[in-house]
């Protein structure tokens, strides 16, 4: 028998080869157009109505702040506001915009139109204010009772009136949640606005299929310096294996959220094509422990789970050992951080110690809920949740995993529904207030709550808030290394890990900054 | 126990695939049931300095973790020895299931005939027009993801099978002398169903049984791997390879062991139950 190939001709032969040729070849990716793999879809568009990253990383294209961070930095610089005034008692803060600026849809940016984009999160009785409530980024942040009042002084001038001093407030003005949306788009659109973004920023919004991709394209009237890329593709694949694949086969061009494990097959199977951006995230992965209920009102309880998780083990196991261990809410790169508290070494045989202490001899039933999709601080959360299990069995408590599509998790755990569940921050500004009073004052344990430990102390509340007040940097620092001190006692949430940022890309792709933030920010990149 | 010999001698020369099949299920059988004594380690014993631990007979293999360790450091050999006594249960209740209530309606619908056969078939049709994996997805949707409801669903997915088996057969049987002669008889239509009838179709039913375990421990690997059966830390193999498939790239060994155990058992079942069926048969005689 002979093989069917021999017998062909000569033109058959190349035809065929070529074939092979085409196959095996990298495909040709079109200058023009960046494809971002990411592990989730964006759960809405409107900015002030989202808390995840997936969906500000889509809209930080689209919309633009009062202020921005210099690239790479959490440094504050001028966005649309060109400049601004704070008055000497810290109450009173005045922006003056940009001459010209219009939204993409031909909607001047003018005084009026920041005014209507906080006063729609500000004000209950604002026309547009049910389009979008509740505005949980709004309210996680205390701007809700710290803004007084938003009025236009002129047309290109705008002032803040505060109810009280406070040092984070410019930076986190430069928070995606508080863009400066088209008033004419919010109002035309409604609720549907989440749907048909309109900003002012470098892209303009061209469309969005669920679950797959969303495409924005390179504003060609912007006022700063345009967009080198003219089409940014989100594509969204889940399956860590499916987008590894992707980024193998270079049918994307930029990955994110690549599994631990998986950095290395990436360097070994790509070589010379592909390259790594890399940072300690400004973030945390946390187990929060829901303090509303039974076992866990109990401080000792807590400790003990503290002590039952091997913080090390999942690190070297599920993280490849790119992260580190954490002992405080909030990374040890951002200023303020306290290195002294008390912390919780591996040690199951105390973890079961202070179990009988609190009267659970027998150990007891929880559910453990765990992320359906990666995150920056946590790529494979089904399997830590797995690792966590198996440290709780050992001291007697049953953890049972439970896990939704990630728009129900945040909606759900938000509610409070949770025994346990997994989480994670990426601080958005450089303050210690963007992660200790976002994720454990008792201001954010109300429904929606970002605080869903639902920790409620009155002596963290009163530091957190003196240390809001305070602009003396030195004050500061000492009041957020007591509030971490008393953090770390009461173990209201167990913190687990710091991740590092790693971001695989083809080396075509220059120009990309990683951001301490986990920003994926495209407008300066290029393509060669 | 010359009888035994005797009869799997016999059997051994006329289907010798099927003997094969058998000794496999018997070794399956036995590890399911003692799990306990073959493993070395503790299925459910985590060791992080052991993540992704080769099979021995790689360079890097550590005794006694004969074909590696997964993510967390947990042994895979145990892991599989633990998922075979859950797959055999798995495939037995699930044709339990399909038997209890799949028998009785084929005996009824196909005794009485008329209008409850009728209206019993045009049921099962119903049951049958669904692929049968995406209908164990929609009930376990219903009851939420687990173990158990996965070997309900796959149970309920299996009565139409029987329920058809038993009814063809049924209809040949019902006119046959010794149904006639009970009737005769004046015994009850119950004992007449239930007793004689179902007597003389036992032999392809115990056929039918054979082969649907193989494909409820499928079926059930299926749901798993869906994350609609087991959930963690349960080391049903469908969940194994789930779980190995995020790091093929890495380590082959988690999903290979747990992908050859389920070949390994499907195609047993199968096998024997083939041969079964053929020994069953008086025409292949």
């Amino acid at each position: 028998m002979t093989f069917g190939l021999l017998k062909l001709n000569f033109s058959s032969r190349l035809f065929l080869g070529l074939m092979v040729a085409a196959i095996c070849l990298p495909p040709v990716v079109l200058a023009e157009t960046l494809i971002f793999g990411r592990g989730g879809d964006s759960v809405g568009l409107d900015p002030a109505r989202v808390t995840d990253g997936e969906s500000f990383n889509v809209t930080d294209h689209i919309f633009e702040n009062l202020v921005t961070f210099v690239p790479g930095t959490t440094d504050v610089t001028a966005g649309v506001a060109s400049n601004w005034e704070i008055s000497a008692n810290g109450l009173t803060y005045t922006f003056t915009l940009r001459d010209g600026i219009k939204f993409h849809d031909g909607t001047p940016l003018n005084a009026e139109a920041v005014v209507f984009s906080f006063e729609r999160q500000l004000n209950e009785k604002h026309p547009a204010y049910a389009f979008g409530a509740p505005y949980i980024y709004f309210k996680a942040l205390g701007l809700d009772t710290l803004i007084k009042s938003v009025a236009a002084a002129a047309p290109n001038k705008v002032v803040f009136t505060l109810t009280k001093p406070e040092a984070p407030f410019l930076s986190s003005l430069g928070m995606q949640a508080f863009a400066i949306v088209s008033p004419t788009a919010v109002n035309k659109y409604k609720e549907d606005f989440a749907r048909n973004p309109v900003g002012s920023g470098p892209y303009v919004f061209k469309t969005w299929v669920k679950n797959q991709k969303v495409v924005l394209e390179a504003n060609a009237d912007y006022w700063g310096e345009k967009a080198k890329i003219q089409k940014l593709v989100f594509r969204s694949i889940p399956d860590n294996n499916t987008r590894l694949m992707e980024m193998m086969g270079q049918k994307i061009h930029v990955m994110d959220n690549p599994a631990p494990d998986d950095i290395k097959t990436l360097k070994e199977k790509m070589g010379k094509s592909i390259q790594f951006a890399q940072r300690p995230g400004l973030n945390v992965a946390y187990l929060a422990l829901n303090n509303k209920k039974k076992p866990f009102d109990n401080v000792l309880v807590r400790q003990a789970i503290h002590y039952a998780i091997n913080k090390k083990a999942i690190i070297a196991s599920v993280y490849a050992g790119n992260a580190e261990p954490a002992k405080n809410p909030m990374p040890p790169t951002l200023w303020g951080y306290n290195d002294d508290v008390k912390t919780y070494d591996y040690n199951p045989v105390k973890a079961k110690e202070l179990l009988k202490q609190a009267g659970y001899r027998d150990g007891f039933k929880v559910t453990l809920w765990a992320m359906p999709i990666p995150r920056p601080y946590m790529l494979d959360p089904r399997k830590v949740a797995e690792a966590i299990q198996g440290d709780l069995a050992a001291v007697g408590i049953k953890a049972q995993i439970v896990s939704y599509e990630w728009g129900t998790y945040l909606d759900k755990t938000q509610k409070g529904e949770h025994d346990m569940a997994l989480m994670g921050w990426t601080g958005d500004i450089g303050d210690p207030d963007n992660f200790l009073y976002v994720l454990l004052d008792k201001d954010n344990a109300k429904v929606p709550a970002q605080n869903i430990s639902f920790y409620e102390n009155d002596k963290l509340h009163t530091i957190l808030m003196e240390a809001k007040k305070t602009t003396d940097q030195k004050k500061r620092i000492t009041l957020y290394k007591q509030a971490q001190a008393i953090i770390a006692i009461d173990s209201p949430m167990i913190p687990l890990a710091h991740s590092l940022d790693i971001v695989p890309m083809l080396t075509t792709v220059k120009h990309f900054v990683i951001d301490p933030t986990g920003r994926r920010q495209f407008s300066r990149v290029t393509l060669e | 126990m010359k009888k035994l010999y005797s009869l799997l001698k016999n059997f051994h020369q006329k289907y010798p695939a099927g003997f094969w099949g058998l000794v496999i299920l018997t070794l399956l059988i036995f590890t399911g049931l003692f799990a306990e004594f073959i493993s070395l380690v503790d299925p459910l014993a985590q060791d992080y300095t052991l993540k992704f631990t080769p099979p021995l007979w790689s360079q890097a293999g550590k005794w006694p973790h004969i074909l590696g360790t997964d993510v967390l450091g947990r042994d895979v050999l145990s892991r599989l020895i633990y998922g075979a006594r859950l797959s055999l249960f798995i495939g037995l209740f699930a044709v339990a299931v399909g038997a209890i209530f799949g028998i009785p309606i084929g005996l009824i619908s196909g005794y009485y005939g008329g209008k409850i056969d009728s209206v019993v078939m045009r049921l099962i049709d119903l049951m049958l027009a669904f692929p049968s994996l995406l209908l164990a997805i929609c009930i376990v949707a219903i009851l939420g993801p687990s173990l158990v409801n996965a070997v309900i669903a796959i149970g309920l997915v299996s009565i139409p099978p029987f329920a058809r088996l038993v009814r063809a057969r049924v209809l040949g049987e019902r006119e046959k002398d010794y149904v006639l002669a009970d009737r005769a008889m004046g015994k009850s239509t119950f004992s007449i169903i239930f007793g004689s009838i179902l007597q003389n179709i036992w032999g392809p039913l115990l056929v039918l049984i054979t082969l649907g375990m193989g494909g409820a421990i499928l079926d059930a690997a299926g749901l798993s791997f869906l994350g609609l059966g087991a959930q963690p830390p349960t080391p049903e193999w469908g969940a194994l390879i789930a779980e190995g498939k995020n790091y093929v790239f890495q380590a082959y060994w988690l999903i290979f062991f747990p992908g050859l155990a389920i070949f390994v058992t499907v195609m047993a079942f199968n096998i024997f139950g083939d041969a079964l069926r053929d020994y069953a048969d008086p025409k292949t005689k």
